[in-house]
């Protein structure tokens, strides 16, 4: 099962037509959390919002994720070893207020496990290699990194940090 | 660091004597809010209050004390000043003796508020910031006592921005 997500705040149309479109010609479950949007997809199952629990079911069954290029979207999938294929919003198509999307992309596509598809040809390039994909995906622990953690430990109790 | 001019608190900041450091750890929703949860080891036997934009139940903050604000941005100057009553009333109700954050404007505001209750405050700009400190990073330089970037190309060109690793 292929599971889309485009967060909680702005819908993300073009993301979730390409992967509808891509669901067309192919036999796999496709789940989609699409937000605040009027779309009706024609080959994904696809609702506005889950409950948090849901969510994380949906997360955890799917063989890949699929999202917008959002810190919460990476980190989720990091944390639960998932491949995740990454489309950054596009202020000039009012995806998104700015452009930081595309620099948090750029800041990730070299980790193993996350891949970025600017394009429709370079999602479905993804989504055909699904299962090539899966094979890379790291691993993260659920925190922040020991020296991050020992700074702030140090400065909450009043320690020389 | 640069050195902060010492502000007269105007309400009086009340020492714990011996009992659990108080922290308030606020931040908007999303990516700034996931990062906050992935420096929890380091509120270990501390009283933490959680602050955001959001009411999604999250279960890992299942008994712990949680306040919901309104959610601003530099778009809106009424809701900022609507999250800032908002976070003044947290910050007289709590009294943390620590305020952490992860941005984005509601974090800003607990410094800036916070200040005036004595607290010590600590910045961390979210990661997804790869090339410059955030705008309200910049503002939180000038009212925390620690402002940390997660990349050290970043804490390279700025003495009043440190890098101490991420939270990746």
């Amino acid at each position: 099962m292929i599971f889309v997500a485009v967060g909680t705040q702005l819908p993300f149309d073009r993301l979730v037509r390409y992967v509808d479109n891509w669901s067309a010609q192919n036999e796999v479950t496709v789940i989609g959390q699409i937000g605040d949007s009027e779309l009706n997809t024609q080959f994904m199952v696809s609702e506005k919002f889950f409950e948090p629990s849901r969510f994380r079911d949906l997360q955890n069954s799917a063989e890949i994720l699929v999202g917008h290029a959002g810190i919460g979207t990476i980190l989720g999938a990091l944390e639960l070893q998932k491949p995740l294929i990454i489309m950054p919003r596009r202020a000039d198509l009012g995806e998104h207020r700015n452009d930081h999307q595309v620099a948090t992309a750029t800041l990730f596509h070299d980790r193993p496990g996350i891949y970025v598809a600017n394009t429709e040809e370079q999602l479905i390039k993804f989504l055909d290699d699904r299962e090539n994909l899966a094979r890379s995906a790291s691993v993260i622990s659920k925190f922040a990194s020991r020296e991050l953690i020992e700074t702030i430990t140090k400065f909450i109790h009043g320690n020389s940090y | 660091m640069q050195p902060l001019k010492p502000l007269k608190s105007l309400i009086r900041f009340h020492s714990n004597r011996g009992k659990a450091v108080k922290i308030l750890a606020i931040s908007s929703s999303g990516g700034h809010w996931i990062q906050l949860l992935r420096l929890r080891p380091a509120f270990v036997g501390c009283r933490v209050t959680y602050v955001t934009t959001f009411s999604g139940a999250d279960p890992s903050l299942i008994g712990e004390r949680s306040f919901k604000i309104l959610d601003s941005s530099k778009s809106s100057k009424l809701k900022l000043l609507f999250s800032s009553i908002q976070i003044f009333f947290i910050l007289l109700r709590v009294r943390p003796n620590v305020i952490v954050t992860t941005g984005a404007a509601p974090g800003v505001i607990s410094l800036v508020i916070g200040r005036l209750f004595g607290a010590r405050r600590l910045w961390i700009d979210s990661i997804a910031n790869g090339e410059e400190l955030s705008l309200a990073g910049k503002i939180a330089t000038k009212h925390a006592h620690l402002c940390l970037t997660q990349w050290p190309h970043i804490a390279e060109r700025s003495q009043y921005v440190e890098f101490r690793g991420s939270i990746l």
